[in-house]
């Protein structure tokens, strides 16, 4: 057989569902191939995921219509347990995948699952555990995996089925970038071994681009709109794509604005080798153009809006978690607050709202001991944004959760103006009767942050809010922030999406261990791989362009295309004069 | 994130199967509830703490220290039911406010006491020393606990450190947001709604993506499986089992030989608070 | 292999119901340890009865989730496993609660099967309540050994814990159900197939 998966005129709907998941999908992948799926959140990726692997229609109930064949046989004839053991899932949740204890046990599952003899069983599991780098935790508790080990152990689970056909349903949504680079690093490694097809569903087009084959894109409302190669998919239909707010590589991003602003590239990158090469005539010509300098470290003056002076923390009977932390977070500033998974940044960002106590040390927000303050003001200093918006809504209507606190502080009549104001700029105002829990990511994370700006407090935090957004929500919570910070609101973002910095945040202070071992201006720090390294975390993919090329300044597609663009006109790029957001 | 409730190790305890140890530690805990002398759960516990150091290397003072939150709660029994005593009674021993307390009333109190303390105990050595994937094997393989029903149980205690995390999350979501816990039984219902709903909203969610990841790799696709980890009954088990029955009848018999043990399900009779431990 | 009445039961039941039991029995195990703190505390003064008045929730995890799954034999496994919950978090009950749990997930059973497992409506929400309270009643008879206290303080446990039985399980439980069925989590159980849904 020449096609190792075939959908053909796929259409599927839920029981439940009013509208098609996936309509009308033709595709066709070959042996040993890797397909890309890219699509905005509800156009059914997930859906497409469950279809490929029999679980529709065998055990989820809705209307099918059309067909799957895997290796040339229709999902509809295939026995269910022959299908598990062709077609290897592994899904975005490290925490929700695993049902047993400990490493080996949960690999076992899936073969006691299909009945493979108890004797094979040690050797499939070495197996499957030396091909993803975890053999060391054989005997280990999976409570005491990282999120990407975790995800890895999932891979090994599979593999140790002997699946011919991998599907990675965004696997790597959770986890931070070493994680993730872990990951990809590991599906390459095994896909030189093995002869396997790969069905990819990925947001992190970076990471994963040095595998793909092929790509296909779906739109909201489950239909193909792009197939073919990177090169065709990025290059030729990148306006149709960006129309559905799917996100592209960024150097296929920077070629696109460059093409836009009149200097096209010979070729068009998929990758930052690929850029660098495209780039490197146009930037010898110019190399004697003076290049925007290195910002100069921040002068602390001014207020500081949080102060954590020889802040130690651990939990009681635990390992320390912070040792001897000093950050100074001045007022008005835009910081983000960068570190891996369990580097300490939401124990920190914990401190700063009174949630936890430290050990040692002193916190203080606008000058006052957090100690002396009661929770009351110190929720009208500082605002918090859940990791999970779920955690902090209280109430049954999106309209009563805006006002839950407005009205004990400013009456009924001007909290039902404050509400309406609240709805109209978060977009929520079709929602304002919905059940908050019943609503997209993307709405629960605009309504946890309104919940907060509702309160007006001079001091954001937000932990993580990225966590499950696809990049159009991103983009316009971004820009709220953004507004909101022009009013002189200050912001502290947590997070480990390094583009996220680049684009948005003007300083950066970097968690490694419970130490912070960089705060500064967000341009320095790219210039500095190995401190980024050393603290799990990557360069952007413009940035690792701008340290091949000795352009160490320019991070965003901003930056690169207003170089590129000054330069030619042979006028002095006026960085240095650039007004930064307003203090 | 270490499992609180199972400690790593590699005892006799340890090694024998789960559900002869289920069986054994109930008889060791049914054997003190059937009576009302302080003397029969008195024993029993020091029992307990004796078999788990020589038998599951776990010190008593480690069992102790793990029965301390319970001494408030038995002693609480034991109060309730002194004062509240209703069966015969001879020897009044002091006054409190409206209650009478008799020396009969304080003996049945204490054994209620004790007997809490068993309970805790008992399941302590049971939970320390019972690897969850070694129960869920041994109910599908020598009780034939249909699978299904084992996965349940492996799936409770997956999530359960889950859920407790959520929980906390929940609890920190709330306070940072002014929502505080109020006082009073009233309020508590709304506690149940705004802690109970996002945590079994989230919690459900996860669980539709684990079964699905069950299913995804043939959970019951299949009418036989087979099973990585083996559970077997050795002489061990048989042994142990045979032993702590045993043992409930030598202790018996010897406190029935030595007068101590009337009242039997039933009120007390005189002589029960005769002898002293 | 001959299908025992047990396992005729789970031919019903998805993965889903399976894990989706566990998940409830836990959450509410763990918000019933979290709560039960304040009534502990208060047993010193009101020994059983303090314990009584918190009773009322442990019933609810019998009727929460039948409401919810809809499947014979939900409330049995799902009071168990909140049992087995409070037994790995260190409930002074410990095994001892467990089949405490199964004794009132039987109670509840009971009141689904009296009406098929078909009838989830408030009158059978209350009734599986009520007769996990009477039948943890009759547990705790002998484990406790009430016998030896006075016949009315008898009766009195017995009659207290039932209005918390009908308002913290019964009433609560379906209105924690239906307020869940609000969050859109519930998509795809049971619960939400019924078309005489209040």
């Amino acid at each position: 057989m020449s096609e190792a998966v075939r959908l053909t005129a796929l259409s599927f709907r839920y029981a439940d569902g009013e509208r098609w998941a996936l309509h009308d999908v033709n595709l066709t992948v070959h042996p040993g191939e890797t397909l890309l799926v890219l699509g905005p959140s509800g156009s059914g990726k997930s859906t497409l995921a469950l279809c490929l692997n029999g679980l529709i229609p065998h055990m989820i109930d809705g209307e099918m219509q059309g067909e799957v064949h895997i290796d040339g046989q229709s999902t509809l004839t295939l026995h269910h347990a022959q299908l598990c053991q062709k077609v290897g899932m592994v899904f975005q949740d490290p925490e929700a995948q695993m049902v047993m204890p400990r490493v080996d046990e949960e690999i076992a599952f899936g073969l006691e699952n299909l009945a493979i003899a108890p004797s094979e069983m040690p050797e499939r599991i070495t197996a499957a555990l030396s091909a993803v780098g975890l053999l060391e935790q054989r005997q280990a508790w999976v409570s005491t995996l990282s999120g990407g080990q975790k995800q890895r152990l999932a891979l090994a689970a599979i593999l140790a089925l002997h699946p011919s056909l991998f599907v990675f349903d965004e696997p790597t949504a959770n986890l931070d970038p070493a994680a993730t680079q872990a990951f990809f690093e590991t599906v390459q490694r095994l896909r030189a071994g093995l002869n396997v097809t790969t069905i990819l569903i990925e947001h992190d087009l970076d990471a994963a681009l040095p595998l793909v084959d092929r790509v296909a894109a779906l739109n909201e409302t489950g239909t193909v709109i792009a197939e073919g190669t990177p090169q065709q998919v990025f290059a030729n239909q990148r306006d149709e794509l960006t129309r559905q707010g799917i996100w592209l590589p960024a150097v296929c991003r920077l070629a696109q604005a460059l093409n836009d602003a009149g200097q096209p590239l010979a070729a068009f990158p998929l990758s930052v080798p690929e850029a660098e090469t495209a780039l490197r005539p146009l930037v010898t010509t110019v190399l004697d153009q003076e290049l925007p300098p290195l910002p100069a470290p921040p002068i602390s003056h001014g207020e500081t809006a949080i102060d954590l002076d020889e802040v130690d923390f651990a939990y009681p009977g635990g390992l320390s978690i912070l040792q001897r932390v000093d950050f100074h977070v001045r007022r008005g500033s835009f910081c983000a607050l960068a570190g891996a998974n369990g580097s300490g940044k939401t124990t920190l960002a914990r401190h700063m709202v009174g949630l936890l106590r430290p050990r040692r040390g002193r916190v203080r927000i606008l000058g006052r001991d957090v100690r002396h303050l009661n929770a009351q003001e110190l929720a009208r200093q500082v605002g918090y944004v859940f990791q999970n918006p779920e955690h902090q809504f209280v109430s049954e209507r999106v309209a009563d959760e805006l006002a839950y606190s407005l009205r004990k502080r400013w009456g009924e009549a001007e909290a039902r103006r404050r509400v309406e104001w609240l709805l109209h700029t978060f977009d929520l105002e079709r929602y304002a009767n919905a059940n908050p829990f019943a609503l997209s990511q993307g709405q629960k994370r605009r309504l946890s942050v309104a919940t907060m700006v509702a309160l007006e407090q001079p001091i954001l935090v937000l932990d993580e809010p990225t966590f499950g957004q696809d990049q159009r929500n991103l983009s316009s919570l971004m820009t709220l922030l953004k507004a909101l910070h022009a009013t002189g609101v200050t912001i502290l973002l947590i997070t480990h999406n390094m583009e996220l910095i680049a684009e948005y945040a003007e300083e950066v202070a970097v968690m490694h261990e419970g130490q912070i071992i960089y705060h500064g201006p967000t341009r320095a720090l790219f210039n500095r791989p190995a401190l980024l390294q050393q603290a799990n975390l990557n360069l952007p993919p413009l940035a690792e362009l701008g340290q091949r090329l000795g352009l160490p300044t320019l991070i965003t597609v901003t930056d690169w295309v207003k170089w590129l663009t000054d330069s030619r006109k042979s006028e002095r790029p006026s960085y240095a004069s650039q007004p930064r957001a307003p203090a | 994130m270490s499992l609180r409730f199972y400690r790593e190790g590699d005892s006799l305890l340890h090694r024998l199967n789960p559900v002869v140890k289920l069986i054994a530690f109930s008889t060791l805990m049914i054997a003190p509830a059937l009576f009302l002398n302080p003397v029969v759960p008195a024993i029993f516990l020091v029992l307990a703490l004796l078999l788990g150091w020589g038998l599951g290397g776990l010190m008593p003072t480690k069992v102790l220290r793990a029965l301390a939150p319970f001494l408030l709660l038995a002693a609480g029994l034991a109060l309730f039911n002194t004062l509240f005593y209703g069966g015969p009674r001879a020897h009044l021993l002091a006054h409190l406010g409206p209650f009478k307390i008799w020396r009969e009333a304080l003996a049945v109190g204490t054994s209620i006491g004790l007997r809490l303390l068993c309970f805790a105990s008992y399941s302590a050595l049971f939970v320390w020393t019972t690897m969850p994937s070694q129960l869920a094997a041994s109910l599908i393989q020598q009780v034939r606990l249909p699978y299904q029903l084992a996965y349940a149980i492996l799936a409770a205690y997956r999530f359960l450190p889950i859920l407790q995390a959520e929980l906390e999350n929940i609890r920190a979501a709330h306070r940072v947001r002014g929502a505080y816990a109020e006082r009073g039984l009233l309020a508590q219902w709304e506690h149940w709604r705004r802690y109970g709903v996002p945590l079994l909203a989230n919690g459900i969610r996860q669980a539709e993506r684990l079964a699905i990841a069950m299913d995804a790799r043939g959970f019951g696709a299949l009418p036989t499986r087979t099973h990585y980890v083996q559970s077997r009954l050795t002489t061990h088990d048989f042994l142990f089992l045979a032993s702590s029955l045993l043992t409930v009848v030598a202790i018996l018999l010897t406190l029935a030989s030595l007068g101590l043990l009337q009242g039997l399900l039933a009120g007390p009779a005189e002589s029960l608070v005769g002898g002293s431990p | 292999m001959s299908t025992s009445p047990i396992q005729r039961a789970l031919q019903s039941w998805t993965t889903r119901d399976l894990i989706v039991t566990a998940v409830i029995a836990v959450a509410l195990g763990l918000l019933y340890m979290a709560y039960s703190g304040l009534y502990l505390a208060l047993t010193p003064i009101l020994g059983q009865v303090g314990i009584m008045l918190a009773l009322g929730f442990y019933y609810l995890v019998g009727v929460l989730t039948p409401y919810i799954i809809r499947k014979p034999g939900t409330a049995l496994l799902a009071s168990f496993l909140a049992a087995l919950t409070e037994l790995l978090v260190g409930s002074p009950f410990g095994i001892m609660a467990v089949w405490a749990g199964l004794v009132q997930g039987l109670g509840a059973e009971l009141a689904f099967g009296i009406r098929r497992w078909q009838d989830y409506r408030l009158p059978v929400l209350m009734l599986a309540a009520v007769l996990s309270g009477v039948f943890a009643f009759i547990y705790e008879y002998f484990l406790f050994s009430y016998s030896a206290l006075a016949l009315p303080v008898q009766i009195g446990l017995l009659l207290v814990r039932l209005p918390s039985a009908l308002v913290l399980a019964g009433w609560l439980g379906k209105m924690l159900g239906d307020a869940l069925a609000r969050t859109g989590a519930l998509r795809g159980l049971a619960i939400s197939q019924t078309t005489r849904q209040p």
